[in-house]
């Protein structure tokens, strides 16, 4: 029957978030192929970051040609310059499900996980890859992962599309956006505030039995909403278990024990780039002292209203901006670049033995259009890093005349690299073989 | 085309007759329709647009989810479908397809009509967490979520939509973060808990001695100044705490001249004891020289000031007071006020008596004068500052006032205070090591034999007390522990079972097991309890099965105050639900009534209102060029209180729905009213302005707010404010915008307004139909620029044209224009969608199809009643949907809600 059909083809592509709806520490063996975390204790893991600027690019002047060394950028890419070697620009990618129902709103909250967006006011995506990542290979860090963003989420429905859609590239569960940590100190807080203060545990035991108890009388899908707070719950009481055993029993170290920047200021930095930077330094330092190898960065929402006081462009907010195609929009696009340059750099300048921090790490800048004009036939994207080794870089790889084309492909290579083999994820069951 | 009209148009015709859906009409008639010209593209095959229509073999699939076929009869009224390009109906086939569909989801709206929906379990959103923790602890300056992430809407737009309402480590680790700081405002009293703006023992002492200062400030008035002298220091102590005796003496005369004793004292705030002791004692035949003195003077003079003169004169005679420091000490005075007598009659006491009487005739009257007017009531000022030394944290001599003006109540509450402010300043303790100090400083003035010191005597009673404070304090740890549990019921919105109690109990022991010291057990537990799901989820419990049940009388005041104070139930409503009166729809609708018109329903005003038209946390906007707006900042925060002003009058005095729209008034301060360039109107203080029309204000199409909201950083935008009227105001659904939208330069070049440059963009055939509607209504408001000010040239000095034409042919201009076009022709699409949004915002989810016939029936009765909005609020709270909640083990046919 017509309506079965329907049904098995969302159940499938959400396969991964049915499954994510237990709670995380019962399912994580579910995935893969083999137990994840077991690279040979000599060699540093590889760390993974999603970078996102929302509302596209240039129409001109994102594009790559040439290989290596003798590589040409776009104007807008031309801060990668530095990192050509070390980068794979993709072109032709796309997001089958991102191409239906509302621009902006329902081009991002999906970007990640390939899934069908729930419209009328509800909130149903899919577990987004660097949660699935974070979910198992998190485990053996610290922090599982960290969800980082440099501008607020908005609060409202669009079209029949919550914004939070066109604000959360990650998802912790098809129901659960994760939520954003903008603030810069908190962000570091996260990563290293380990004063357990005395009873605390016995706190948690205590909210968690008041939830294991609430479970038991309520629906379903409040039961699924629940489970948000449980497992919660647990990831804190978990975090508290480790505090002070990480690392004796692994033979790799880290090059860095504790923070060697201060604790960022209170509050939120005036100057965007101020605030990009230190969202980025923060990353770096996750990654160094490996407390966690899962990292997004959403460097502003899609329909975005930021406005660049630090460029001299203040007349109009980014979204707007991006549908002028200007001078002026060229000159945010690389802003945004330069960040994403500067991370990569940083990174690089970091000897974990023989490779670099960067060649350890994959990093992916991507939008949810790539263009200002709502264009997501094809998705703007480019991966800097070496994947500890596995990521041949200075190449470019064009999909766009390719039957095969998910974006998900690409999200199955990258889990790959990290040892983490679902089979199939949102629309795609291979990896792409180039990378 | 064979003609197919005839059997829909007779199942049509007869709808009263034929309430049933009509499967015969959708075979024979609907279903060809379909496949002529819809089935091609959303077959189960292809499903273009994610629709698969094929699946819709009979009826019964289509009352299955039902959804599908809204969303079909949207497309169809856009006239989005079929496309352009592919074969079009004939014209009467699809006004059949149209009122088929029509009729049919109507009809299923009327079966499932009170549904409660799919309501996922709401957690607390950052507003409703901020207001219900203030209210809680009664400290209004908390700000626990200040660094939350900001919550998501969903539903109808809302912020209190569950679906939105996410949980994660990090935010989890925030709210007991949260927690701890709102536990760290607790303070600890001999009788359980309570909460104080401040965090320091040293503050909440300060707090308590005001609330005796204020007690007292009550009674008293501020003497006049008391001279004292101690060790050759002067000063001056201006706390005497004297009786207010012109106002007694006032209230006498009232009483002579016909008035209740007991109405005046109220009237007046005076003490109903001591005006009855001074009425009995000035209309006292019995013989009493002195007193006889004032009752002369009073009967006499016929003047309050006199009579208190001639009081005051002889209290000043009568009385003298000791230095506090020496108050008790061994070899000192046992009180600081102290009966004197004079050694003769003095000038001053001689003016008052008549001539000849000595001050031995006088003499036996003293004490009778003193019992009913000592020269002080108390120690007002509490702590001693007439020594330079003291070795008094806190002095109290208050038995005249307690003796004269209070009744028991009264007398019990200023015990109570005392007791507090011992407690809580730990003064027992305290006085141990001022007491050692002033021992060694006393010693070091001249008496060195330790054993000689003056002070010693005071060791053993100062040691004893200590030791008594200690012991009352671990006496109380069980009445504080019960606080805390008083504490989890206020904050679980329900009574706490048995085993809750007991587990709460354990948490705290458990901690004093970890050798957590007493005091931060208890905040450590009000962190639990303020982290715990049921404070922070609004938790219900469905009965089991598929049928909708009505929730709990105490979920139901969750519900209504959640609704309309975006806070925790209080007492009344608390009550009324223990006592199971709540489920009453007439209980329930008189509650209703009586939280709109509190102070409260501010954070409606909030929550609902300004969210609903896009600017709630407008004064955190941060989207104008200050190239352009230099000035934009310093009126946001006025643009931002305006519509919240006006909204929460609006609920206050139930305001008229269509009034919103065509509104002459709105609420200005005097830096909005000069921003307005509305003249006449100073200050800080906002106030209801009327008749605005010729300042183009009044009603929501004024607001300042909206207006820059619907703006871009540096220039205006008719496209932007015309969608927020479509879409906001109007609920129209238009279609989203094509893909590949032409460029659109960042200023209109030269010789253009804003307005030309729009018009030329909207001429983009793939553009105009929806810009055709949506356009009009933004040139209308071209008066306004990007920040909401009224203009007559745009940025570039060219002069405006807020001329508009509309679809329909309806040509206006202007703001006036635009608001009697919509009053005229679109007032119902205007309350249809306020009531849709009221509606979704009240239950916290999107409105759906079985809402329907509410909103239909809200709808009429607010026209038979001059839209007033209480009737739209009194409907929603009486809908089943409101009151009940789905089954347990309801199963949804809708893939989105599964």
């Amino acid at each position: 029957m017509s309506s079965l059909h329907r049904f098995t083809r969302r159940s499938f592509l959400r396969g991964a978030g049915v499954t994510m709806a237990l709670p995380w520490m019962e399912s994580f063996t579910v995935w893969g192929d083999e137990p994840t975390g077991k690279e040979p204790a000599s060699q540093a893991p590889v760390r993974m970051a999603v970078l996102f600027a929302g509302n596209g690019f240039h129409s001109r002047e994102w594009w790559a040609k040439g290989e290596g060394k003798s590589m040409e950028l776009g104007k807008v890419l031309s801060p990668l310059m530095p990192h050509r070697e070390k980068m794979l620009f993709i072109q032709g990618l796309t997001n089958a499900e991102a191409q239906k129902g509302n621009i902006h709103s329902s081009q991002t909250g999906n970007l990640l996980s390939g899934a069908p967006l729930a419209s009328g006011g509800e909130i149903r995506s899919g577990t987004s890859f660097d949660q699935l990542v974070a979910q198992q290979y998190g485990r053996e860090t610290k922090v599982p992962s960290l969800v980082l963003g440099c501008e607020k989420s908005n609060p409202s429905v669009h079209k029949n599309y919550s914004m939070l859609y066109s604000s959360h590239i990650s998802w912790t569960s098809p129901t659960t956006p994760t939520p954003l940590e903008i603030y810069p100190a908190l962000a570091f807080d996260r990563l290293f505030k380990d004063t357990v203060s005395r009873g605390d545990r016995s706190v948690l035991d205590a909210v968690l039995e008041d939830a294991k108890d609430v479970r038991r009388g309520v629906s379903n899908r409040d039961k699924q909403k629940l489970d948000e707070y449980l497992n919660s719950v647990r990831e804190v009481e978990q975090r508290i278990e480790n505090a002070g055993k990480r690392g004796e029993f692994r033979g790799w170290r880290p090059t860095l024990d504790k923070p060697n920047i201060p604790r960022p200021a209170d509050g939120i930095p005036q100057d965007v780039g101020e605030h990009m930077r230190l969202m980025c330094d923060i990353l770096v330092l996750a990654f160094q002292t490996d407390t966690t190898r899962v990292c997004t960065l959403k460097l502003n929402n899609d329909h975005s209203s930021m406005r660049f006081t630090n460029l001299g462009i203040d007349y109009m907010i980014h979204h707007l901006l991006s549908h002028t195609d200007n001078e002026d929009w060229l000159k945010v696009n690389q802003f945004f670049l330069e960040q994403y340059a500067y991370l990569a750099g940083r990174l690089d300048s970091i000897q974990e033995g023989e490779r670099t921090l960067l060649d350890n790490s994959m990093l992916m800048f991507c939008s949810s259009m790539l263009t200002g004009h709502h264009d997501a036939s094809q998705l703007p994207v480019v991966v800097l890093g070496g994947g500890g080794g596995k990521i041949e870089g200075g190449r470019v790889l064009n999909y766009r005349d390719q039957p095969e084309r998910q974006m998900c492909r690409l999200y199955l290579s990258l889990m790959d690299k990290m040892g983490i083999r679902p089979g199939a994820f949102g629309d795609a069951t291979m990896a792409l073989q180039e990378i | 085309m064979k003609p197919r009209l005839a059997p829909i148009l007779l199942a049509l015709g007869a709808p009263s007759l034929s309430p049933a859906i009509d499967e015969a009409a959708f075979q024979a008639t609907i279903r060809p329709i379909l496949e002529d010209y819809c089935i091609d593209c959303h077959s189960a095959k292809r499903q273009k647009g994610d629709l698969d229509l094929e699946r819709f073999a009979t009826v019964a699939d289509i009352r299955a989810d039902p959804g599908v076929w809204q969303h079909v009869e949207e497309q169809l009224d856009l006239d989005e479908m079929p496309p352009r390009d592919k074969t079009q109906p004939l014209a009467g086939e699809e006004e059949t397809l149209r009122s088929w569909v029509r009729a049919t989801l109507k009809e299923i709206a009327r079966e499932s009509a009170g549904d409660p929906g799919p309501v996922v379990v709401r957690r607390l959103s950052n507003a409703e967490y901020t207001y219900t923790l203030r209210d809680l602890t009664g400290i209004d300056s908390l700000d626990p979520a200040r660094e939350f992430p900001v919550d998501g809407a969903a539903g109808e737009g809302f912020t209190n939509a569950g679906a939105a309402l996410v949980m994660s480590p990090a935010l989890f680790t925030k709210y007991l973060d949260a927690g701890k700081e709102v536990a760290a405002h607790a303070v600890l009293l001999p009788d359980g808990i309570g909460f104080s703006e401040k965090v320091t023992r040293r503050d909440w002492s300060e707090e308590k001695l005001k609330a005796i200062r204020d007690f007292y400030g009550r009674f008293v008035e501020i003497g006049e100044a008391t001279r004292v002298s101690v060790q050759e220091v002067s000063f001056q102590s201006k706390d005497a705490g004297v009786i207010p005796l012109e106002k007694y003496f006032e209230a006498t005369f009232a009483i002579r001249d016909g008035g209740d004793l007991e109405e005046i004292a109220g009237e007046r705030g005076l003490s109903p004891k001591y005006l009855r002791t001074l009425w009995s004692a000035l209309n006292d035949p019995s013989p009493s020289p002195l007193l006889e003195v004032v009752r002369r003077r009073w009967r006499e003079s016929n003047s309050s000031a006199e009579t208190a003169a001639t009081v005051r004169t002889w209290q000043k005679a009568l009385w003298r007071f000791e230095t506090i420091e020496r108050v008790g000490r061994p070899g000192g005075p046992q009180k600081w006020q102290q009966p004197a007598a004079p050694g003769e009659l003095d000038e001053a006491l001689r003016k008052t008596v008549p001539d000849g009487m000595s001050l031995a005739d006088l003499a036996p009257g003293f004490d009778a004068f003193r019992e009913l007017f000592p020269a002080a009531l108390c120690y007002e000022r509490i702590v001693p500052i007439d020594s330079v030394v003291t070795l008094l944290l806190y002095f109290r001599e208050d038995e005249q006032l307690r003796r004269l003006m209070l009744d028991d109540a009264q007398a019990a509450e200023l015990e109570r205070m005392w007791h507090e402010l011992h407690f809580v300043s730990e003064s027992a303790l305290r006085q141990v090591d001022v007491y050692e100090q002033v021992w060694q400083f006393v010693t070091q003035g001249g008496e060195n034999d330790p054993a000689k010191n003056p002070l010693n005597p005071l060791r053993e009673p100062i040691m004893k007390r200590a030791e008594d404070f200690r012991a009352e304090r671990i006496a109380v740890e069980p009445a504080q522990l019960d606080g805390v549990l008083d504490f989890a019921g206020k904050a679980w919105r329900r009574p706490l079972a048995a085993p809750e109690k007991d587990q709460l109990r354990g948490l705290y022991q458990q901690l004093r097991d970890e050798e957590l010291p007493h005091d931060d057990s208890i905040r450590l537990l009000i962190a639990r309890v303020l982290a715990a799901p049921a404070f922070l989820y609004k938790l219900e419990s469905p009965a089991a099965g598929e049928r909708a049940t009505p929730v709990s009388d105490l979920e139901l005041a969750t519900r209504l105050s959640y609704f309309l104070t975006s806070s925790t139930p209080d007492d009344e409503l608390k009550a009324l639900a223990a006592e199971g009166k709540l489920g009453d729809p007439d209980v329930l609708a008189a509650q209703a009534k009586r939280l709109l018109s509190g102070p409260e329903v501010r954070r409606m005003a909030i929550e609902f209102g300004a969210q609903w038209l896009h600017v709630r946390d407008f004064d955190q906007l941060d989207e104008k060029s200050e190239t352009h707006f230099p000035g934009f900042a310093a009126i946001r925060a006025d643009l931002d209180e305006e519509p919240v002003r006006y909204f929460t009058d609006f609920f206050q005095n139930d305001g008229s729905v269509t009034g919103l729209l065509d509104a002459d008034h709105t609420f200005v301060n005097g830096r909005l009213a000069n921003y307005y360039g509305i003249p006449g109107i100073e200050g800080d203080e906002w106030r209801r302005v009327d008749g605005l029309r010729e300042h183009g204000r009044g009603g929501v199409l004024g607001f300042g707010a909206t207006l820059a909201m619907q703006s871009g950083a540096s220039r205006t935008s008719p496209i932007l404010r015309g969608n927020w009227i479509c879409e906001t105001l109007l609920g129209e659904k238009l279609p989203r915008p094509p893909k590949g939208v032409p460029t659109l330069p960042e200023q209109p070049p030269a010789g253009l307004t804003e307005r030309q440059f729009t018009a030329q963009h909207s001429e983009d055939p793939k553009c105009s139909r929806c810009h055709l509607r949506i356009d009009p209504f933004g040139f209308s408001l071209e008066e306004f620029d990007a920040i909401g000010r009224f203009r007559s040239v745009d940025a570039a000095g060219l002069a405006i044209d807020a001329s508009a034409k509309t679809p329909d042919g309806a040509e206006f201009t202007g703001i006036d224009g635009l608001r009697a076009y919509l009053m005229n022709k679109r007032g119902d699409d205007f309350v249809r969608q306020f009531c849709k949004k009221l509606l979704g915002y009240a239950l916290g989810r999107g409105v759906m199809l079985s809402d329907e016939p509410l909103l239909d029936e809200i709808q009429e009765r607010l026209a038979e009643n001059d839209h007033r909005v209480s009737i739209a609020i009194e409907m929603i709270v009486r809908s089943p949907q409101f009151r009940e909640i789905r089954g347990r083990d309801f199963v949804s046919n809708d893939p989105n809600n599964p």
